[in-house]
C-alpha cells in the first residue's frame, strides 16, 4: 500500500501544488489533499488557533484538522524563503510549529526547511531530505525532483498566457472541486479589465472570498491576477520602490499592481486582503499611493474574514462597476 | 541639521548622547503622549502594528519642533519593522513635511559612511568614544531600571520607588561626560537604595515578555511594569533596549544575548521567526524553569512573530504548568480594563502560590 501524504488546501498550496505532487507521484507517494474550505472545516480549524492569527492562517488550521486521520504523514514545509533575498511571512516560518503546538494526535510531520534566501540553488537539498525520510535512493529522488520543475514551470507559463489560475490548477488535481464559475472557461470575459490582487490563498479560495472571480465576470468584467504579469515586469517595478518589499508575495503584489496600474490597460483595480495580515496593512499603503497619481483608474479596497457578508460584497463590487462604467460614458461623450 | 529619532523606552538616551558628542543638535520627540498616538494612527494604515503608529506620531510632533532630519533603523524582514522607515517617509511626504531621512540597516560599510557624514569631521577614535558613551549610558540607566524593578514590591509607601526612578532618570540624562555619568551613577544608586523597603515580603515572581517596543514604552504598554510591580510584584524580563542593539550587529546576532533563549526555545519552535517571537518562547520557557509564579506576554494587535509566539505559548503553558497573560495592545486599550486583568491575574497567582505550599506540607 502506498503510503499517504496529505497537504493542505491552503496558503502557498495554490502556487505549489504541480510541484509537491509530481514529485512525490514520482516516488511512488500518494498525495491526499484536504477538502476545499467550507464553514464546517473553517469552524473547526477556528477551535484550535490563537485569537490573534490572520483568517488565512485559520482557514489553513481548518485543513490541518481535515487532514489529522486520514494520511501517514503531514506534508506542512517550513518555507522561510523561496526566493534571494526576500522571506514569504513570519507565520509561514512558524506554522508548523504552530500546528504541532495546537494539535495532540498529529501524524508525523514533514517540516524540512526551505530557506533560499541567501543560495536559491539551493532547492534540491530539502528535496533530498524529503525524499530521504521515505527512504528513497538518490538517483530516484533527483528524477523525482528535475520532473516537479518541469511540471512546475510548464504551470507557471500557462498562467503567464493569462488563464485563471484555479483552471490551469485543476488538471492537476484529482478530483477538482467543480469550477463554480461557468465561464471561466471562455477567455473572453466582459469589456471591463480588473485587476484582482492580494495572496493566491485569498484569490483562489472560493469560500474565503465568496467567489468574488465569478461575481466579477457576472458583472461584465475581465478579471486580470499577479499571476498573469511576468516576474521581469515585477522585478522592474519593485526596483523603483526605495526599499524592496522584502515578502516574496508582497513583491509580488506590489510589482503586478504597478506594472498593471502604469501600462494603463486596467480600468479598476481591487485590492483582496485578509483581517489580520500583517503585510497586506502595509502593500495596501504602498498601493494606494501609487493609485492616488492615476485618476482614471478606480480602486477598492476589500477586507475578508471569517464573517464576510455575502450581501455587502455584492452591493460594494456594484456600486464599484458602476463607478468605472459611469467614468467611461463620460469620457465617451 | 537637526536630527530626530522615535522614542523606543529609553532608547532615544543612546542616539542623544552620541550626536551631542558629534556636536549635532538633537531635537528629542515629546514624551509620547494621547496626542502621539492620535495624530499616528490618524495618517497610519488601519491594519499597521501599533508601533508603527506611535512612532509616526512622535515622528510627527518632531518635525513640528522643528526638526529637519530623521534617523531610522530599517531591516529586510520578515517582520513589518523592517519596513517602517519607508512606510512613515511615504506618509510623511504626503503631509508635505519636509525633511532628510537617513536610514542605517544591515549594510555595515554603507551605513558607516552615512555615520561619519553625521559626525561632523571627527575622526574614528571620537566617532567610537561617542558610541562608547552613548552605550554606557543607556547601561547605566537599563542597571537603574532593572533596580527599580527588584526593589518596587518592597516599598512602604506606593510610589516612592517610582518617584526615585524618576528623579534618577532625570540626573543620569543630564550628564554628557564619562566622569560626570560616573557621579550621576553613584548618586542615582544612593538615591534608589534609600527608598524606605519592608524586606519581610514575599513577592510574587513575574517575568514580562514580549515584542521589544510595546514592553519598552511604559506609556504603550500603559505602564504594566509599575503596576505589576505595585501590586508586589518582582519583574524580571529578557526584553532589553542594550541587548536588542547588540543582537542586531552581525556576530552577536548569533552569539550574542539570543542565544540562550533561542536554545530554551529549541523544542518548541526550531527557527527564528523575525522580532522576538524566539525570546519570548525562550524567555517564558527559562522563568518557568526558574521557578517564577507567571508570564505577562505583551504583543501589538496583529503583531506577525508575537502571533505565532502566542500560538507556540499554548503548548508551553500546558508543558511547564505556568499560567501566562496575554495583553494584546492597540490604540484603544483603557486603563481601567487592563488594571482589572492584571490584578485578576496576581490573584490567581496569589492563591496558586498558598495552594502549592499546602500541598507541599
Amino acid at each position: 500500500m502506498a503510503i499517504k501524504v496529505g497537504i493542505p488546501r491552503a496558503l502557498l498550496y495554490y502556487r505549489l501544488y504541480p510541484f509537491w505532487k509530481t514529485f512525490f507521484n514520482s516516488l511512488g507517494i500518494e498525495v491526499v489533499v484536504s477538502d476545499k474550505t467550507t464553514k464546517k472545516l473553517l469552524k473547526e480549524g477556528l477551535k484550535y488557533v490563537p485569537d490573534e492569527a490572520c483568517l488565512s492562517i485559520k482557514v489553513a488550521f481548518g485543513h490541518v484538522k481535515d487532514l489529522i486521520g486520514k494520511v501517514d504523514y503531514l506534508f506542512l514545509p517550513r518555507l522561510v524563503s523561496l526566493e534571494r533575498g526576500t522571506y514569504i511571512c513570519p507565520k509561514f516560518i512558524g506554522f508548523p510549529d504552530m500546528i504541532r503546538s495546537a494539535f495532540d494526535n498529529l501524524p508525523p510531520v514533514i517540516d524540512t526547511s526551505f530557506n533560499l534566501r541567501r543560495r536559491p540553488s539551493n532547492l534540491f537539498l530539502p528535496m533530498c531530505r524529503i525524499g530521504r525520510i521515505f527512504k528513497k535512493s538518490f538517483l530516484s529522488i533527483h528524477q523525482a525532483y528535475k520532473k516537479a520543475l518541469e511540471e512546475e514551470s510548464k504551470y507557471l507559463s500557462s498562467l503567464r498566457k493569462g488563464n485563471l489560475l484555479p483552471e490551469v490548477l485543476s488538471s492537476w488535481e484529482e478530483n477538482p472541486p467543480p469550477l463554480l464559475n461557468t465561464h471561466l472557461k471562455s477567455k473572453s470575459g466582459g469589456e471591463l479589465r480588473i485587476a484582482l490582487v492580494g495572496h493566491p490563498y485569498n484569490l483562489y479560495d472560493f469560500f474565503v472570498n465568496l467567489n468574488i472571480i465569478k461575481k466579477l465576470e457576472n458583472l461584465g468584467a475581465r478579471v486580470i491576477t499577479p499571476e498573469m504579469v511576468s516576474p521581469l515586469a515585477i522585478k522592474k517595478e519593485t526596483d523603483k520602490i526605495p526599499q524592496e518589499v522584502y515578502w516574496s508575495l508582497g513583491r509580488e503584489i506590489v510589482g503586478a499592481s504597478f506594472y498593471l496600474i502604469e501600462s494603463g490597460s486596467i480600468d479598476g483595480l481591487v485590492h483582496l486582503g485578509s483581517f489580520g495580515c500583517g503585510p497586506d496593512s502595509f502593500l495596501r499603503e504602498l498601493i494606494a499611493d501609487k493609485i492616488r497619481k492615476y485618476p482614471e483608474i478606480a480602486y477598492l479596497s476589500l477586507i475578508l474574514d471569517e464573517h464576510s457578508g455575502e450581501a455587502g460584497l455584492v452591493t460594494r463590487l456594484e456600486a464599484f462597476i458602476d463607478l468605472i462604467e459611469r467614468r467611461k460614458a463620460k469620457v465617451r461623450s | 541639521m537637526k536630527i530626530t529619532f522615535p522614542h523606543m523606552g529609553t532608547i532615544g538616551i543612546l542616539g542623544e548622547a552620541i550626536f551631542k558628542r558629534f556636536g549635532r543638535e538633537v531635537i528629542l520627540p515629546p514624551k509620547t503622549s494621547k496626542r502621539t498616538l492620535t495624530l499616528g494612527s490618524r495618517y497610519s494604515p488601519e491594519f499597521a502594528c501599533l508601533p508603527l503608529k506611535v512612532t509616526l506620531g512622535n515622528l510627527i510632533e518632531a518635525l513640528e519642533n522643528g526638526a529637519d532630519t530623521i534617523l531610522m533603523l530599517a531591516a529586510s524582514g520578515p517582520c513589518r519593522f523592517g519596513y517602517y522607515a519607508t512606510l512613515q517617509n511615504l506618509i510623511l511626504k504626503n503631509l508635505d513635511y519636509e525633511y532628510e531621512l537617513i536610514t542605517l540597516d544591515y549594510n555595515m560599510p554603507n551605513n558607516l559612511r552615512k555615520l561619519k557624514r553625521l559626525a561632523k569631521r571627527k575622526n574614528c577614535f571620537q566617532i567610537g568614544e561617542a558610541f562608547r558613551f552613548g552605550f554606557l549610558k543607556l547601561l547605566t540607566m537599563e542597571k537603574m531600571e532593572r533596580l527599580a524593578h527588584r526593589i518596587r514590591p518592597y516599598e512602604i509607601k506606593k510610589g516612592s520607588t517610582t518617584k526615585a526612578y524618576e528623579e534618577t532618570s532625570r540626573i543620569i540624562r543630564r550628564t554628557f561626560s564619562f566622569k560626570k555619568l560616573r557621579q550621576a551613577r553613584r548618586k542615582a544608586t544612593s538615591l534608589l537604595r534609600g527608598v524606605s523597603l519592608n524586606r519581610t515580603r514575599n513577592p510574587l515572581k513575574i517575568g514580562v515578555v514580549g515584542e521589544t517596543y510595546t514592553v519598552l514604552e511604559p506609556y504603550v504598554n500603559l505602564e504594566v511594569e509599575r503596576k505589576l510591580g505595585e501590586m508586589g510584584c518582582e519583574i524580571h524580563r529578557p526584553v532589553w533596549a542594550t541587548d536588542y542593539i547588540i543582537s542586531m550587529l552581525p556576530i552577536f546576532n548569533r552569539w550574542g544575548p539570543r542565544r540562550k533563549y533561542r536554545k530554551a526555545a529549541r523544542p518548541y519552535l526550531k527557527q527564528e521567526v523575525g522580532g522576538e517571537c524566539i525570546v519570548s518562547i525562550g524567555g517564558t520557557v527559562l522563568y518557568a524553569r526558574g521557578g517564577f509564579d507567571g508570564i505577562v506576554h505583551i504583543a501589538p494587535f496583529t503583531c506577525l512573530p508575537e502571533i505565532v509566539a502566542q500560538g507556540i505559548l499554548s503548548k508551553v503553558k500546558k508543558e511547564l504548568n505556568i499560567p501566562i497573560l496575554t495583553l494584546v495592545l492597540d490604540e484603544h486599550t483603557a486603563q481601567a480594563g487592563l488594571v482589572t486583568r492584571l490584578e485578576a491575574f496576581v490573584d490567581l497567582l496569589e492563591r496558586r502560590r498558598n495552594k502549592k505550599v499546602i500541598g507541599d506540607r
